[in-house]
């Protein structure tokens, strides 16, 4: 269970040598995410979206309101909360001087997984995501496919109960994001809450049961994706966006 | 140690390891110094070894004594008529300087800016006053006067009382210039990777999600950053010493160097070196904490390397070195090692140079650890 609750992230921007403003990337958001749920965030780049997730990852600290995860907060119970989360980014890399199972390995280790444990979760990560032909190749040598293979593999090394994808299929051809779709139904089958987050309405439309639409920091609407087409009385999720923010704003 | 740290440190040494470029960049470095000591041997020896003759034009008639004195200082002797002529033959290189006599006077032209023309010029001012003197005791002899009593009123001799020999002290203060250089090059490249790098490639991200304290994380960093600095510096001094023992029986001009190099000069270049690669680990840290890619914060770091040469230009120029110096950092660690090896260290100078080094080394720490506990250094764009 995730439990978010008036968050604003607040930033201070330089805006020449001597002159700095403050702007707020989220603005008092607020909404839970129950086991078993996969819950959109869906906005325009800039919209804050990235900021909310990494809030709720445990990178960057809100600069109100508060976070739960499963009744534990950040500022007491920090490692082990990220026990029992996954993050796992459009942005995010792996190291490529290392093979996917020195990999797996060391991400078992920073999860405190003992040694057989940890061999013991990379057989069976090998057998599930079929790493079995590069798990010891150097990374830099992987095809993208691959690559988002064993980045999805180091996911779930620590079998986690929270996984938070940002933009996580951006840039990434059709194959590439069925791979990570068909992952994010397979562990929502398992009870795991999930947070998604995208610009890609289509894709949020399809995968989860729950969105919240964010346009400039801020919670516009929030709902099932099949509510909030019938309420803006539009055929898709797009259209029902643009709906809400009055038009096709470029701002 | 948190098992997180080793981890940490793990990981950065597997990466540094694997990555040719930059062991060629951090070893390679320690590999010059015994490359440049062996150098100075072979040069210095060939130069003692050669017997140069330089051939000087002038413009009147060689006495037979005048080219006895010559011969004595491999002085050869081309005879011109004209000052033209010299001059010509100065320009095609003929001659390397020339002596022109006119009424009862000797000039010497020589080009100073030059070695050879300083030498050349050196050798005549030499061979003049030779001459002058063969024909000053000519005439006292003929004057029936005494040499003996003439000129050996009293014997001397000068002894040296220099508690180091002059080259010992050059061949130390640039290898372990090297020494304090590999530290600062392989830390920078170290603190680079690990952080800068790790912000570019977009791997800091996906580690500051897993369970490790910032604090944790940046300590392990910061560790296999100065294990490093030390793995290279230990290297370098390794190749030092076994360079000035190898040059000492297999090169004349080390020949005479006082070596007395025991256990205890060891053990405290080794604690010295530990010391100033934790420091100069902390100050790449700090350096390029705050730079957003890998070329800001090779930038960055030059500034450590551009210290590091600051102390050999102190003893260069001969500088008062007073006990303030053993407060500034990678200037002291320099001087202390000089120091040691040429047996002129004070237990004062030692303890300064320690104990401000663990000041500084906290302060710095406490300093990073701040810094990477903000969101700022970590999505500093």
């Amino acid at each position: 269970m995730i439990e978010v609750k008036n968050v604003t992230k607040e930033f201070t921007k330089k805006i020449s040598k001597k002159e700095t403003t403050k702007f707020k990337a989220d603005d008092n958001i607020s909404f839970k995410v129950k086991s078993g749920e996969i819950v959109g965030i869906l906005g325009p780049n800039g919209a804050g979206k990235t900021t909310l997730l990494r809030m709720i990852a445990g990178i960057m600290e809100p600069t109100e309101g508060s976070i739960k995860i499963n009744n534990l907060n950040y500022h007491d119970n920090s490692e082990e909360i990220k026990k029992q989360i996954s993050f796992l980014s459009g942005s995010t890399k792996l190291y490529k001087d290392i093979s996917p199972y020195e990999l797996l390995t060391m991400c078992g280790e920073y999860y405190g997984l003992e040694k057989e444990e940890i061999t013991k979760r990379i057989n069976e990560i090998t057998k599930r995501f079929n790493l079995d032909s590069f798990i010891h190749q150097r990374i830099d040598n992987l095809s993208t496919g691959q690559m988002q293979r064993t980045n999805i593999a180091r996911c779930v090394i620590h079998n986690p109960n929270i996984y938070i994808f940002d933009e996580a299929t951006s840039g990434l051809d059709i194959i590439a994001s069925k791979t990570i779709l068909d992952f994010i139904k397979e562990e929502k089958k398992k009870n795991k809450s999930i947070i998604y987050s995208t610009h890609y309405m289509e894709e949020a439309e399809n995968i989860c049961d729950r969105v919240i639409l964010i346009h400039k920091g801020k919670i516009i609407k929030e709902g099932t994706p099949s509510a909030i087409i019938k309420e803006c009385q539009v055929t898709n999720l797009r259209d029902a966006f643009f709906c809400l923010i009055g038009g096709n704003n470029n701002e | 140690m948190s098992k997180k740290i080793l981890i940490t440190i793990k990981k950065e040494l597997r990466s540094i390891f694997r990555d040719r470029k930059s062991i060629v960049r951090m070893f390679l470095f320690p590999l010059i110094i015994p490359a440049m000591i062996i150098f100075y041997g072979i040069l210095y020896d060939n130069i003692d070894n050669e017997e140069i003759t330089h051939t000087v034009g002038v413009n009147y008639e060689i006495s037979e004594v005048e080219k006895q004195i010559a011969d004595t200082l491999n002085i050869q002797y081309k005879e011109y008529n004209t000052k033209k002529e010299l001059e010509n033959a100065y320009q095609e290189k003929q001659i390397g300087g020339y002596l022109i006599y006119e009424d009862n006077n000797y000039t010497i032209y020589t080009d100073q800016s030059a070695t050879s023309g300083m030498t050349i010029n050196a050798l005549l001012t030499e061979y003049l006053e030779n001459y002058s003197q063969y024909l000053t005791n000519q005439y006292l002899t003929e004057e029936g006067i005494d040499l003996d009593k003439a000129y050996n009123h009293f014997t001397y001799e000068s002894q040296d009382i220099g508690e180091s020999n002059y080259f010992l002290q050059v061949i130390l203060l640039v290898s372990i210039t090297y020494i304090i250089m590999s530290i600062c090059l392989s830390t920078s490249n170290m603190a680079t990777s690990t952080t800068a790098a790790e912000k570019e490639n977009g791997t800091l991200e996906t580690i500051l999600t897993f369970p490790i304290k910032r604090t944790e994380l940046l300590i392990g960093k910061y560790l296999s950053s100065a294990i490093i600095g030390f793995i290279t510096s230990i290297i370098g001094l390794i190749l030092m010493i076994i360079s000035l023992y190898y040059s000492k029986e297999n090169y004349n001009v080390f020949s005479t160097i006082n070596l007395s190099i025991d256990l205890s000069t060891i053990i405290i270049s080794i604690i010295i070196i530990f010391l100033a690669s934790f420091f100069i680990a902390s100050i790449a840290f700090a350096l390029t904490c705050y730079s957003k890619t890998y070329k800001e914060a090779q930038s960055a770091s030059q500034l450590l390397n551009m210290i590091s040469i600051i102390p050999m230009f102190v003893n260069l120029f001969e500088t008062k070195i007073t006990y303030y110096y053993y407060l500034i950092p990678i200037c002291n660690y320099e001087q202390i090692l000089i120091d040691l090896f040429s047996n002129n260290i004070t237990l004062t100078n030692l303890l300064l140079t320690i104990i401000s080094t663990f000041i500084y080394i906290v302060v710095v720490i406490t300093y990073i650890i701040k810094a990477y506990n903000s969101e700022k250094i970590l999505y500093s764009n």
